[in-house]
């Protein structure tokens, strides 16, 4: 993975005398390394969806399925007073939606739940969601998220593992 | 002399109304927003940056994403400003891109390239300001650089730029053979959010000296060629995003032109504003020695 700090060695290899030729290749191939091994932290999607094994531990940047449920139930709030998403779950049941949404995020996470609602296409179909609803509600769950003081990796964790299901969920 | 000021006093008059315009357009955007709900639809940073060209990318290098924040239910669009003070030049470049439903991109910039004391030298004049127009359009192929975590296939985009160059008579005594060009190009972007990075690489077919702004082609040839750009970029956290980029060109003139490097920082505060830094490396441009310094960029969007 390319990590924020491999930047500045790109920058300091640039900084040296303008004129010699050697610094132009060593920042091409410092380029071309740091491209390479960028692609190489990439993984596979299907190597993603191993990583996580089905545990507790997979929560514990959550704060365990207590601190998910918790951060899920700020984050239902939160679509209720989102302009955006807030007709849509106007009449919602907060404490259903809650421990649906909780049990979809844990098992999604790889932690120790198993997902008991209806299937996704199912749910939202006929509701006309369109896709700045759908970043509406990413959104929500984003700052749902710093709220409850969770680390951006696991942040961009979840937000990885829900991406997808735009497919699913907008224009049904 | 005072002609050379009114010049550039034009210019910066020019770029500062094309800001203040899409300021005012985000802000009354923003307040219509609060009643229809109806705009700004992307995710914070998710439309990149305008790059030198005015097309969505990162500084140097092209994107496949549509600029501005309208989804596939709207329109967005974006204004920015860039300067890019070197060694021995200074490039300004200026724009506008409008977004249509996350599908096509219509761009325009307006480049200036002041030759300060090297103009002197070369018996143009002190300040001599080479200014190219840069017409562009893009159309996104396939695949959701956002949406398609599950998937390997990246956004893929296919675009256009039209340049054209106000030199002419110079340019032909440089040796350059045209002073307009297309450049098309293929742009394929991927942001990576599990691993909170962002890959994209770009192959255009150009015969531009120096992006256009010494003309097209040369002694060295006159032939469109393939030129790779290429960004790697880490999502640091929703809105601050750190990359490097790379930029081959090619050297018709003779001159030595070389390839051009960046190491970026971009701040999004907000989907309305964004400010990206750069260390930038361009090479070698006529006179010895490479072409570094700072690269600077504010961008409004809707
Ligand atoms: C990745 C994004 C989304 C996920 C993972 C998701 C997940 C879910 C789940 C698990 C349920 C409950 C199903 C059940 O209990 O059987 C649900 C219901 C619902 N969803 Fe979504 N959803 C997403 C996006 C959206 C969006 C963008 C909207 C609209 C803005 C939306 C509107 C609704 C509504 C109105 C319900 C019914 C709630 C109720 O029971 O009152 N969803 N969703």
């Amino acid at each position: 993975m390319l990590a924020p700090s491999d930047t500045p060695t790109i920058m300091k290899d640039a900084a040296v005398q303008r004129t010699e030729p050697r610094s132009r290749i060593a920042i091409q191939h410092t380029f071309l390394l740091l491209l390479f091994a960028a692609m190489l932290g990439v993984g596979t999607p299907s190597a993603q969806a191993q990583q996580s094994s089905s545990s507790e531990a997979a929560l514990s940047g959550f704060g365990g399925l207590e601190g998910l449920r918790t951060m899920t139930n700020d984050f239902v709030l939160r679509l209720q007073k989102n302009p955006r998403t807030a007709p849509f779950f106007a009449e919602s049941d907060v404490p259903k939606l809650t421990k649906s949404l909780t049990e979809q995020f844990c098992a999604l996470l790889g932690g120790p739940c198993r997902y008991s609602g209806r299937d996704m296409k199912a749910v939202h179909t006929g509701m006309n969601v369109r896709t700045a609803d759908f970043n509406a509600l990413a959104e929500e769950l984003q700052l749902a998220m710093i709220q409850a003081g969770i680390s951006n990796t696991e942040q961009y964790r979840l937000i990885a593992l829900l991406a997808p299901m735009q497919r699913d969920v907008v224009g049904r | 002399m005072p002609t050379l000021h009114f010049a550039a006093l034009l210019y910066s008059v020019r770029a500062t109304l094309s800001l203040v315009v899409a300021a005012t357009l985000s802000v009354a955007t923003a307040s219509a927003q609060e009643q229809s709900a109806g705009v700004s639809g992307k995710l914070l940073a998710t439309s990149g940056v305008s790059q030198i060209e005015g097309a969505a990318g990162g500084g140097l290098a092209t994107w496949a994403v549509i600029g501005g924040y309208g989804t596939v239910d709207q329109i967005g669009g974006s204004a920015f400003a860039t300067q890019v003070s070197l060694d021995d030049f200074r490039l300004r470049s200026s724009g506008a891109a409008i977004g249509f439903y996350d599908r096509f991109e219509l761009s325009f910039a307006q480049q200036a390239f002041d030759t300060k004391a090297v103009g002197a030298a070369l018996g143009l004049g002190a300040g001599y300001t080479f200014r190219q127009d840069v017409f562009g359009a893009k159309v996104r192929l396939i695949g959701d650089a956002v949406y398609d975590q599950d998937r390997w296939l990246p956004q893929i985009a296919l675009g256009l730029q039209h340049k054209r160059n106000h030199n002419g008579a110079v340019l032909t005594a440089l040796g350059a053979k045209r002073d307009q060009s297309t450049d098309v190009y293929v742009a394929a972007t991927k942001i990576f959010l599990r691993q909170r990075l962002v890959l994209s690489g770009a192959l255009r077919f150009t015969q531009a000296n120096q992006l256009g702004i010494l003309g097209f082609g040369g002694p060295q040839g006159n032939s469109h060629r393939a030129q790779v750009e290429g960004s790697a970029a880490y999502l640091l956290q929703p809105n601050l995003v750190l990359g490097i980029e790379a930029r081959t060109k090619r050297d018709y003139l003779g001159l030595g032109e070389q390839n051009a490097y960046d190491a970026f920082i971009a701040y999004f505060p907000n989907k309305n504003v964004s400010l990206t830094i750069a260390y930038v490396d361009l090479g070698k441009i006529v006179v010895p020695g490479k072409q570094r310094g700072v690269y600077a960029s504010l961008q409004f969007a809707l």
